[in-house]
C-alpha cells in the first residue's frame, strides 16, 4: 500500500507533463496548418488585390482618361449648377459604355468622379445621387485630392465600403478633381476561389470604421455579424456572398462558436491575422481571419474564409492515440516501478535482515571468491580471529587462517577443493588467528550462487575449541578415574575384552590381578578421607611405575586396583610364574612407606590373580577367579599373593 | 346529479378542446413572418433600403417579423399576390387596379403622400436637356416605358406623347425598361429620346440634365394592399391604425417616395382612374 500511492503519484505526475508536452507538441501541429492557412489566405488576398490594382490602373490610364472626360471635367470646374448637371449627364452618357461592359464586368462597383473641391460629382452606380462632400469622411479620397497621389485601400464609404483605387486627375498642371474605382468583396472572393479552397467567404465590416460612416438610408445595406458585435456584414438581401453564408447551417453554426468564444472576440480586437481551429462531428475546419486596415491604419474589417482542415481530424485521432498509448504505457511502467520498489523494499529488508543476522550472529561468515580471496567477513570472524576488516578483505583466506594438521599436510586443502568444485563441505578445520593462535572451528562451506552461477562461496564456522577441550574432559572422565588418574572399570572392561580377543587370536597368557588396599578403611575412619585419597594417588602411582607401558592398571573401585597385563608367553607354568613374580614386585613397592599429607603410611596389600589365554572364560569370569583369589589372601591374613 | 356533473364537465371539456384547437390552428399564423413586395421601381437594395424603416416600425405592433420578397417584374408581383405568396405589397394606382380587379382578397389600406402631402402623385415626359429630338419625323423617336402595368408606363406615357409630338406612341419606338430610374437613366445614357416615369423620379435626375416635358394630371397615390386572406382582420387593421398613426418624425426617416405621410384609402379614390382606356389593351411587350 505504501508503494501504490507513490507510483499513483508518479503516474499522475509524469503523465500529466507527458500530456502537457504533448498538448503543446500537437497544438504547435496545428498552429502550422493553421499559419499555412492563414498565410494562403494573405498571400492569395494580397495578389488579387494587386492584380487589381495593375488592372485598375490600366483602365484609368486607357480608358478613363480620354480626352472628353477631361474636357467635360474641365469645363465643370467653373461651371453652374445647371451646366454641371449637363455636363454630369454627359459624362454618364459618355462612360457608360465602358463602365457596363468592362468596369462591371471585371466587378467594379463604383466608378466615382470628385470634383476638385471633394464633392461627389458623379457616381455610375447612383447616379442621382452626387453633390455631396465627401473629403471629411473619406480619407482616401482626402489624400488623393490634397497630395495629388494616387490612394488605393479598403475605406468605408457613404453607401457602400470597398477596395478603393483613387487617382487625381490633372490636365496640364490643373487639377479637375480625382476619380475613384472600387471593388465589391464579392469581386475579390470570386477572385480568391480560384487561389484558395475555402467553403464560405465573408467580409467582416468594422462597423466603426466602415458602415458608421454610411448615409443613413443606406444602413439597411448592412446587417450585424453573427460572430461579433462590432463587425457588420452587407445585408443577405442584396449580398448573394451573405446570403449564402447565413443561409449554411454549418456557417451559423460556427459562428456562434466563435461568437461565445471569449478567446476569438480577444483576437479580434488585436487587428492581426488569426485561425482558429474547430471540430465539428467528423469534419475539422480552420476559421481564417485576415484583416484588412483603412489608409489611415484603422481596421477595415476581416476577410474570413472558412476552410475545410481534415487536417485537424488527423491530429485529433493521432493526439488520442498519443494519450492513450502514452498513459497505457506509463501505467505499465508504473506498475514494473512498484514491482521494482516492492522488490527493491524485500530485498532491503533480506538485506537489513543478512546483515542483522550475520552482524549479530556468533558464528563467523567468510564470503569467498572462487579464487578463494575474501569477499566479506562478518564482526564475529574479526572477532574470533582478531583481525581487522581491511586485514582481511582481498586476502587468501587458505594462506591467512587456515592451518592443517601434520597428519594431513601432504593432502589437499578440503576447503580450497569444494570452493573449486562449487561443493559444500562441513567439518573441523584448524585456524589460526592474528596472534598466531590455533583454534579449531566448525566449518560450514556452500556455494553462493548469483544469477544461476557461482561467485564463491560463503563459509560460515564457530569456534569448537573449547567445546572440543571439554569434550576430552567428558571423555576422560568417563574412561578414567578422576582421583588417580587411572583407567576406570569402564575402561578396564572394554581393554579386558580387548585383550581376552588378542590372547586368544596370540596363544598367549595374559593375567589379571585383583589388588585390594589393606586395612584401608582404618586409614580412612582415623586419618580422614582425604589421607585415604592421597594414600590411593601414590598408590596409582607406584603401580604405574612398577609395570609396564603395555600394561594395564584400573581403579576398580573404593581401595581396589586391578592389573592387566599381556603377553605373559604361551606355557602356562611359566606365565603363572610371571604372573606371581609381577605381583611379588607389585608388594614389594607396597612395603615401602607412602608419603601422606603429613605423615608416612605403611600400606600393605592382598593380591589375587588368574591366568586366561583363549575366550573360555569370559570377563567376568576372569574377575571373578582373580576377585576369589584376592579373597582368599584376605581370609589367611593379607598381604600375600594368590595366583588362581 | 352525478350524470349532470360528468355532462357539464363534458361539455367544458369540449370547449377547451375548441379554443385549444384554434389556438394552434393560429399559432402558425401568428408565428410565421409576414412577406412584403414592392413594384420593381427600384433596383433590390433601393427598395430594401426605402422599406426596411417602414417594416421594422410596422412590426413593433404586430408583434411579426416581415420579410422581403423582391419581384421581378409587375406582373410576377401580381401574380405572386393572388397566389397569397405575399401579404403586403406596394403598388401604384394602375396595378392595384389591375390587381383588385383579379383578386377580390386585395385591399388598399393607405396611399402615400406626395412631397406637398398631398394625396397623388404625376407622371412626366422626359428627354436629356441637351438633346435635339426628331420631332418633324416621330416614328423614329424611342420612348423608354417603365412597366406594362406601370401607372407611369404606356398607361401615362402614351397620352403625354400623343400631347407632346401630336403623335401616337404606338406609331414610336417603345420598349419596357422595368423600372423608374431605369427609365431616366437610359433616356441619360441616350438609348431612348424620351422615358416616362414618376415625376418625383424625374426630379432626382435633374441634376444630371434630366429635363421634364410634360406632366399627365394626379393620379393616387402608390397604395399599400393587404391580402385579406392571408392576414387577419386585426392585422389588417393594426397595420392601417399604425400607418395612419405614424409620427411625421418616423415617417420622414422612411424612403424617399414613401416620406411623407399617409391617407386611408376611400371608396372614390380610384373612381377618376376608371375613365382611363382600358387595362387590358396596354401591350405587354415593347415594340423594338
Amino acid at each position: 500500500m505504501k508503494q501504490i500511492l507513490p507510483s499513483l503519484a508518479l503516474l499522475g505526475v509524469l503523465y500529466l507533463l507527458f500530456f502537457l508536452n504533448s498538448y503543446a507538441v500537437k497544438e504547435r501541429e496545428i498552429q502550422i496548418i493553421l499559419d499555412g492557412k492563414n498565410q494562403s489566405l494573405e498571400s492569395s488576398y494580397k495578389a488579387v488585390t494587386q492584380m487589381y490594382r495593375i488592372s485598375i490602373e490600366n483602365y484609368f490610364k486607357y480608358v478613363i482618361m480620354q480626352p472628353n472626360v477631361v474636357e467635360i471635367l474641365r469645363r465643370s470646374v467653373h461651371a453652374s449648377e445647371e451646366e454641371k448637371a449637363l455636363l454630369r449627364g454627359k459624362l454618364y452618357r459618355y462612360l457608360y459604355p465602358i463602365y457596363q461592359q468592362e468596369l462591371v464586368g471585371q466587378g467594379i462597383r463604383q466608378l466615382h468622379f470628385h470634383t476638385e473641391k471633394g464633392d461627389s460629382f458623379l457616381r455610375f452606380h447612383q447616379p442621382n445621387e452626387n453633390g455631396d462632400a465627401l473629403i471629411d469622411v473619406r480619407a482616401t479620397i482626402k489624400k488623393a485630392n490634397e497630395e495629388r497621389t494616387f490612394v488605393s485601400g479598403f475605406e468605408g464609404g457613404r453607401i457602400y465600403p470597398g477596395f478603393r483605387y483613387v487617382y487625381p486627375i490633372v490636365d496640364q498642371e490643373t487639377f479637375l478633381g480625382t476619380v475613384e474605382l472600387s471593388l465589391s468583396y464579392e469581386r475579390i472572393v470570386t477572385e480568391l476561389s480560384k487561389l484558395l479552397n475555402a467553403q464560405h467567404y465573408l467580409l467582416l465590416l468594422n462597423k466603426e470604421t466602415t458602415t458608421d460612416v454610411v448615409f443613413e438610408k443606406h444602413q439597411d445595406h448592412f446587417v450585424p455579424s453573427t460572430i461579433s458585435e462590432h463587425f457588420m456584414i452587407e445585408n443577405p438581401s442584396i449580398s448573394p456572398l451573405s446570403n449564402h453564408a447565413l443561409k449554411s447551417p454549418l456557417l451559423a453554426q460556427i459562428n456562434t462558436l466563435l461568437r461565445d468564444d471569449p478567446r476569438v472576440q480577444k483576437l479580434f480586437s488585436l487587428h492581426k491575422a488569426f485561425s482558429v481551429p474547430l471540430l465539428l462531428g467528423q469534419q475539422g475546419y480552420s476559421i481564417n481571419f485576415y484583416p484588412i486596415f483603412t489608409i489611415d491604419d484603422r481596421l477595415g474589417g476581416y476577410v474570413t474564409t472558412y476552410d475545410c482542415a481534415p487536417e485537424l481530424v488527423d491530429i485529433e485521432t493521432k493526439y488520442l492515440k498519443v494519450y492513450l498509448l502514452g498513459f497505457v504505457t506509463l501505467a505499465i511502467l508504473t506498475f514494473g516501478l512498484y514491482l521494482l520498489l516492492v522488490q527493491r523494499k524485500r530485498i532491503v529488508l533480506e538485506k537489513i535482515q543478512f546483515e542483522t543476522i550475520v552482524t549479530s550472529t556468533v558464528n563467523g561468515v567468510i564470503l569467498l571468491n572462487t579464487d578463494g580471496s575474501i569477499r566479506f567477513v562478518n564482526a564475529a570472524t574479526l572477532y574470533m580471529l582478531g583481525y581487522r576488516e581491511i586485514d582481511m578483505l582481498g586476502a587468501n583466506a587458505h594462506r591467512l587462517i587456515h592451518v592443517h594438521a601434520q597428519s594431513s599436510e601432504h593432502l589437499p586443502c578440503p576447503i580450497v577443493e569444494s570452493i573449486a568444485h562449487q561443493r559444500s563441505y562441513v567439518g573441523e578445520e584448524l585456524f589460526r588467528t592474528a596472534k598466531g593462535e590455533h583454534i579449531f572451528v566448525h566449518v560450514n562451506l556452500t556455494p553462493f550462487i548469483q544469477e544461476n552461477r557461482s561467485v564463491g562461496s560463503v563459509m560460515i564456522f564457530r569456534n569448537i575449541t573449547e567445546e572440543k577441550k571439554d569434550k576430552e574432559t567428558i571423555e576422560h572422565l568417563a574412561y578414567y578415574d578422576s582421583l588417580t588418574e587411572l583407567p576406570n572399570r569402564k575402561l578396564l572392561l572394554d581393554r579386558l575384552n580387548y585383550t581376552v580377543a588378542m590372547c586368544a587370536r596370540a596363544k598367549e597368557y595374559c593375567g589379571l590381578l585383583f589388588i585390594d588396599l589393606d586395612n584401608f578403611k582404618h586409614l580412612n575412619d582415623t586419618l580422614g578421607h582425604e589421607y585415604g585419597d592421597v594414600l590411593l594417588q601414590h598408590v596409582a602411582k607406584r603401580l604405574q611405575k612398577t609395570l609396564r607401558h603395555c600394561d594395564t592398571v584400573a581403579r576398580f573401585g573404593g581401595d581396589e586396583f586391578v592389573v592387566l597385563i599381556t603377553k605373559l608367553g604361551s606355557e602356562e607354568v611359566k606365565s603363572k610364574t610371571q604372573l606371581h613374580r609381577i605381583a611379588q614386585k607389585i608388594l614389594k613397592e607396597f612395603s615401602k612407606p607412602f608419603s601422606l599429607i603429613d605423615c608416612d603410611y605403611a600400606c600393605s596389600a592382598s593380591i589375587g590373580g588368574t591366568l586366561f589365554w583363549d575366550n573360555s572364560k569370559t570377563i567376568n569370569d576372569i574377575l571373578k577367579d582373580a576377585d576369589i583369589a584376592m579373597y582368599t589372601v584376605k581370609k589367611s591374613g593379607k598381604n600375600e599373593i594368590k595366583i588362581a | 346529479m352525478m350524470y349532470v356533473e360528468i355532462l357539464e364537465k363534458g361539455e367544458s371539456m369540449r370547449w377547451i378542446s375548441y379554443v385549444g384547437l384554434i389556438v394552434i390552428l393560429l399559432l402558425p399564423l401568428e408565428g410565421r413572418e409576414l412577406i412584403f413586395a414592392s413594384l420593381p421601381y427600384k433596383n433590390n437594395a433601393g427598395i430594401l433600403e426605402d422599406f426596411t424603416p417602414m417594416l421594422r416600425y410596422l412590426e413593433s405592433d404586430l408583434n411579426q417579423s416581415v420579410n422581403f420578397r423582391f419581384e421581378p417584374s409587375y406582373r410576377k408581383l401580381i401574380a405572386d399576390f393572388i397566389d397569397d405568396k405575399i401579404d403586403m405589397a406596394y403598388m401604384g394606382p394602375l396595378p392595384t387596379l389591375a390587381l383588385m380587379k383579379q383578386d377580390a382578397s386585395a385591399l388598399p389600406v393607405v396611399t402615400f403622400n406626395n412631397a406637398e402631402g398631398k394625396n397623388g402623385y404625376r407622371c412626366v415626359l422626359v428627354k436629356f436637356a441637351p438633346d435635339i429630338l426628331p420631332m418633324e419625323h416621330p416614328q423614329t423617336l424611342k420612348v423608354a416605358l417603365t412597366e406594362p402595368l406601370s401607372t407611369c408606363g404606356y398607361f401615362s406615357t402614351a397620352p403625354l406623347i400623343q400631347t407632346f409630338t401630336e403623335a401616337p406612341l404606338s406609331s414610336m419606338h417603345y420598349r419596357y425598361v422595368h423600372t423608374h430610374d431605369e427609365a431616366a437613366l437610359s433616356v441619360l445614357r441616350g438609348e431612348f429620346h424620351l422615358g416616362g416615369m414618376k415625376e418625383s423620379i424625374a426630379e432626382s435626375y435633374r441634376s444630371l440634365g434630366l429635363e421634364i416635358i410634360a406632366y399627365s394630371p394626379i393620379v393616387p397615390g402608390f397604395t399599400l394592399v393587404v391580402n385579406t386572406q392571408t392576414l387577419s382582420q386585426e392585422q389588417i387593421e393594426t397595420i392601417r391604425a399604425r400607418l395612419l398613426n405614424a409620427p411625421y418624425k418616423e415617417y420622414a426617416s422612411w424612403g424617399k417616395e414613401i416620406s411623407f405621410g399617409v391617407q386611408a384609402v376611400h371608396a372614390d379614390t380610384y373612381r377618376s382612374m376608371q375613365f382611363f382606356p382600358d387595362i387590358e389593351s396596354i401591350p405587354q411587350e415593347g415594340n423594338f
